[in-house]
């Protein structure tokens, strides 16, 4: 081998070796680390996040980007709100559900029909944390450097019809979820990026207000 | 137990949780483009963004609209909810009068001969009315 040739082979093969992707292993102890997000989870109140949402369509060789706010309050209220490219926002407190779109707000109450009765029922699932112990998933814990990644895999109900699986990166430190990926059957995905999130912050009660 | 996941993930369930039970009774209902990209071609747009609402019973099921014209002159059609969900896709002749809706992908709750019938019909008439 040429001299000129030895010398990139040196330069480069750091490099190489040293942008190759991270490899997600298994996590040793997935008991501690549910007992650490369970931790986080006591001790927070509330949750306010960006988001960028971003959709691949294979079909249609398009890739879809919104973005918008996401709020949480313990125990029962959530809003989650697309800013760009279009306004719309789904706000839950208690059993009462309220959809803005495009500033045109409507208004269900769960117990007034089948639909949200299951809807509120998932948003209890959501709450006390009972939705991955009712079997409707299967969890896999894995990680990498920086994360901690949850894959679940919908073992039975109306979920398993529609999706693959979902995929939660959570961050190492604070144990809340980064990312998002939901994969459907078709193989097409979304990528949801949280970021800005800031815990236990006052929300003002106009978020939710649904009077 | 786990439950900052989950407060995130299920959001994402309530839109198949929501499609599961509707009934297969329709109609279908377009707005104005949210995008519009001209092409060389005056009067075929290149690509469309409609929004979108299918009401099934009473129901309201919202989403985007997406129209993307081909090689063949054919478009690409995608139904997709805010969310990120797809609802369906497949190909069809917008300028026929025929039934040529092609579906490529579709959800179960929504594959039934009606609903289709009904959604191509009202997605060549909000086209033809743009």
């Amino acid at each position: 081998m040429k001299p000129i040739k030895i010398y990139i082979l040196i330069v480069l093969l750091p490099i190489i070796s040293f942008s190759q992707p991270a490899v997600d292993v298994p996590v040793k102890d997935p008991g501690n680390l549910i007992a650490q997000i369970a931790y986080f989870s006591r001790n927070t109140t509330s949750i306010t996040a960006g988001f960028i949402q971003v959709k691949e369509m294979s079909f249609m060789e398009e890739t879809v980007t919104s973005s918008g706010r996401f709020y949480f309050q313990k125990d029962d209220k959530v809003r989650w709100e697309y800013t760009e490219p279009f306004s719309y926002a789904i706000i839950v407190s208690g059993d009462r559900i309220r959809i803005i779109d495009e500033g045109k707000q409507k208004d269900f109450d769960a117990g007034s029909g089948r639909m949200f009765r299951e809807v509120s029922r998932v948003m209890t699932g959501m709450v006390d944390g009972t939705l991955l112990t009712d079997g409707r998933f299967a969890v896999s814990w894995l990680e990498a450097p920086d994360y901690y990644r949850a894959e679940l895999v919908p073992v039975s109900g109306a979920m398993k019809d529609y999706l693959s699986g979902i995929g939660l990166k959570l961050n190492k430190t604070d144990h809340s979820v980064d990312e998002l990926k939901m994969v459907e059957k078709s193989g097409d995905y979304t990528i949801i990026t949280f970021n800005n999130k800031k815990f236990n912050a006052t929300i003002p009660p106009e978020v939710f207000g649904l009077d | 137990m786990q439950r900052s996941l989950l407060r995130y993930s299920a959001w994402i369930s309530l839109v198949f949780l929501a499609v599961s039970c509707f009934s297969p009774r329709i109609t279908v209902t377009g707005e104005q483009p949210a995008s519009y990209d001209k092409t060389l071609q005056p009067g075929l747009p290149e690509k469309i963004i409609y929004k979108a609402t299918v009401t099934l019973r009473g129901q309201e099921l919202t989403g985007r609209l997406m129209l993307k014209k081909t090689d063949d002159d054919r478009y690409r059609v995608a139904w997709y909810s805010e969310m990120g969900m797809t609802y369906l896709e497949g190909t069809m002749d917008i300028s026929s009068e025929k039934k040529t809706f092609i579906i490529q992908n579709i959800i179960p709750a929504l594959d039934k001969k009606m609903f289709l019938r009904k959604f191509e019909k009202s997605v060549r008439q909000v086209y033809n009315d743009s």
